[in-house]
């Protein structure tokens, strides 16, 4: 007698469950709970039919019968526990659904052990039943997941170039402080001037003990007519920023002079 | 366990599935908005009379979508305004492995506020460039790479490209 996924040996008082090979031989309780459901198929069996004894055995308690109906609806399964269905206040009713109680081409399977497998491994995953949907709905789910290991795989594949500096040079001041001269060039020819103009400069800070400035970027333009500084620091917790743009279009430039490094304070 | 809670959570995983492409997809590629606010002090070195050659410049950079505005503010040191310049173009691309915003400038606005005064020598020459990609191309191509970057304090160090300008400016949010 196939009941879901498992098969009943009446004469024998065998359970089977067919997709994971599982046996139970049935306890006197469970044995006589089914067989008393299965002789009354969609009628409701009250827990004192269900538990009833005879001249061999004693009657069931109804916590042996509740119990019984426990065991067996576990082994059924979640896909064909709800075959045994509890009736409030009156018992309980068996009903078999033939779509869900169709037996495996077991012959065909025991002859085959690796189809066997197959189908066992194919039955753990998708059950036996709405396969075909349930499997578009695993694809589905892995094509997502590899929709976002992709995003985050080419993420992290991305290596960014930032311009690297023509040149950086460190001075350390009285106090100990570091100040950083980060120079960028837009070629690497003819910056002599960029390079005098950072060493220039990096003289100026020297004359201080300290200075809220930590790093200081240096730019001559294309045409070497725009000096650019940018200072980067901080002061009382504060982070500051503070950018100087020098024009000069004469010939001989002189952007950075004595009187202009003390006009802007360079120490402050 | 019955077979609508298993349904349940089945499309319960398929909509957090959906839900962190959303997110990851969000986090990984974040709209290419750019807002920044630089300011400068600017010397004319040639001029050498007490308090000549010296001017502010405020910067207003916003490229939002494909829109992009570059406003040069030019003033004196008393706060009155020296100039403007305004640049309207789009925001070609952000590149990602150099890390580079790209911008095509196509259209460009001067105005001459320093009627008495000779106009900051930083406006003569950014007036300059400009107008002679413009003029030459129809465009003003240029391109800002952040090279220091905190966004919890706000700032950037940023390069322009083709003038390799740097310059520090605020995060505008």
């Amino acid at each position: 007698m196939q009941l879901g996924d498992c098969l009943f040996d009446r004469q024998r008082g065998l359970l089977t469950n067919q997709v994971s090979g599982e046996q139970w031989h049935l306890p006197r309780a469970e044995l006589q709970v089914l067989t008393l459901l299965l002789a009354n198929q969609d009628k409701i069996v009250a827990k004192q039919t269900l538990g009833a004894g005879d001249d061999q055995y004693a009657a069931l308690s109804d916590s042996s019968v509740t119990r019984a109906v426990f065991m067996l609806r576990s082994f059924l399964g979640p896909m064909h526990e709800q075959m045994i269905e509890t009736v409030k206040g009156k018992g309980y009713r068996l009903h078999i659904d033939k779509r869900l109680s169709q037996p495996l081409p077991n012959q065909s399977i025991r002859s085959n052990p690796l189809r066997a497998n197959y189908q066992t491994m194919i039955t753990w995953l998708f059950g036996k039943h709405h396969r075909v949907l349930k499997a578009w709905v695993g694809v589905l789910v892995l094509l997502l997941c590899i929709l976002v290991g992709g995003q985050w795989l080419v993420a992290a594949s991305i290596k960014v170039h930032h311009t690297a500096p023509y040149d950086s040079h460190s001075i350390t001041l009285e106090s100990g402080q570091q100040v950083t001269f980060i120079s960028y060039a837009k070629s690497k020819t003819n910056n002599t001037s960029l390079v005098a103009l950072s060493q220039k400069l990096a003289k100026g800070f020297a004359s201080c003990e300290s200075s809220p400035w930590q790093q200081i970027y240096l730019s001559l333009s294309h045409d070497k007519q725009v000096f650019n500084i940018t200072m980067r620091g901080e002061k009382l917790g504060q982070s500051l920023v503070r950018n100087l743009k020098l024009t000069d279009y004469r010939q001989q430039k002189s952007f950075i002079s004595d009187a202009w490094l003390t006009e802007v304070s360079l120490c402050e | 366990m019955n077979r609508k809670v298993l349904w349940g959570i089945n499309l319960l995983v398929l909509m957090l599935l959906a839900v962190s492409i959303t997110v990851s997809y969000r986090y990984l590629n974040p709209p290419e908005t750019l807002m920044l606010s630089c300011s400068s002090e600017l010397f004319d070195t040639s001029d050498v009379a007490e308090g000549a050659g010296k001017h502010y410049l405020l910067v207003d950079i916003m490229a939002k979508k494909q829109q992009a505005q570059i406003n040069y503010r030019y003033f004196n040191l008393d706060g009155t305004l020296a100039g403007t310049i305004r640049m309207h173009g789009k925001l070609v691309d952000f590149d990602k492995q150099a890390n580079r915003y790209n911008f095509s400038v196509d259209t460009k606005e001067e105005s001459d506020d320093n009627q008495n005064e000779q106009l900051p020598r930083h406006m003569q020459y950014l007036s300059y460039i400009s107008s002679f990609n413009l003029d030459s191309q129809g465009m003003h191509n240029l391109s800002i790479e952040p090279l220091d970057l905190d966004q919890h304090r706000d700032y950037a160090v940023v390069l322009f490209q083709p003038s390799n300008t740097v310059c520090g400016c605020r995060l505008v949010h």
